[in-house]
């Protein structure tokens, strides 16, 4: 069963009229801080650009590493041998162009 | 002709960011009086009232415009206060040395029914309920307020608090027994 006290309690703070008084410009406040939240943080921008190029280049040179791996001629130990017997003998075959 | 909330909402949503002022300029006396429901000190009720109209900005997205803006933004407000009423727990063990002369004619008025006059009174008898509000934990305050004073459903509370049905109604059995507690404590304080 309910207390009468409280009862008595909570119909004296039902009849209070509500407080709807506001700061003189306190939109003006509001505003304020929403646009200072939307201002764009030059390091944040910066770390962002620096973090988007880094991984660019990662990228970038995954793609290249796969492509040396499974396009280039050069996989078999014949042919690495034949290039180092070249590169070796290059000072000796004086007339041929390079 | 003035612009809809609909129209407001959307201009803001575009990237218009002044439409939200008169948004704020048309609900803020209504966000004021919910958050002084919650906190007695103005610089604490401007902290809620500006959080609420941050955090209404920054999920404005998540409005899908099902029911009207106002109670969204009211469901909003409330669960700011809450979260207000848990971060200031530490301040509820209080004393009610601090009780007025006349709030303390407020505490023999409330078995009489006896209704508030002038502003005088209006103030009193509400600074004497925030005072008895602030000595309880944030979950019976928050059930109080919204069960008994502003006579939200069950079904409401839980939807603005996030609690099960089950758990408000559990809520509301201690909240009421530490409400007794505290008016108890509180005349005792008086008469002592």
């Amino acid at each position: 069963m309910k207390d009468p006290r409280l009862q008595r309690l909570n119909q004296l703070a039902r009849s209070l009229p509500a407080d709807e008084r506001v700061p003189y410009a306190f939109e003006k406040r509001v505003m304020a801080h929403i646009r200072s939240g939307l201002q764009p943080d030059a390091w944040g921008v910066w770390s962002r650009l620096m973090w988007r190029a880094a991984m660019t280049c990662v990228a970038i040179s995954i793609f290249a590493g796969a492509w040396a791996r499974f396009e280039s001629p050069v996989s078999s130990p014949e042919l690495l041998a034949a290039d180092l017997e070249e590169a070796v003998f290059a000072p000796v075959h004086e007339g041929e162009p390079w | 002709m003035d612009a809809t909330d609909a129209d407001l909402i959307k201009a803001v949503l575009a990237g218009d960011t002044a439409s939200f002022e008169p948004l704020v300029v048309k609900y803020q006396p209504r966000v004021f009086a919910t958050a002084r429901k919650y906190a007695r000190l103005e610089s604490e009720i401007e902290d809620i009232v500006q959080e609420v109209f941050l955090k209404a900005f920054n999920k404005l997205n998540t409005f899908r415009g099902e029911s009207p803006f106002e109670h969204w933004l009211m469901k909003l407000t409330v669960r700011t206060c809450y979260d207000f009423l848990r971060s200031h727990q530490r301040n509820r063990e209080q004393t009610f040395s601090d009780i007025t002369e006349q709030e303390s004619s407020w505490l023999e008025k409330i078995p009489s029914g006896i209704q508030p006059n002038d502003e005088h009174e209006v103030n009193a008898a509400r600074a004497l309920l925030q005072k008895l509000l602030e000595t309880l934990p944030s979950q019976s305050r928050m059930v109080i307020q919204l069960l008994e004073i502003e006579e939200k459903s069950l079904k409401e509370i839980a939807e603005i608090t996030g609690w099960s049905i089950s758990l408000v109604k559990v809520r509301a059995f201690r909240a009421r027994a530490a409400m007794r507690k505290a008016l108890e404590k509180l005349e005792k304080g008086k008469y002592l």
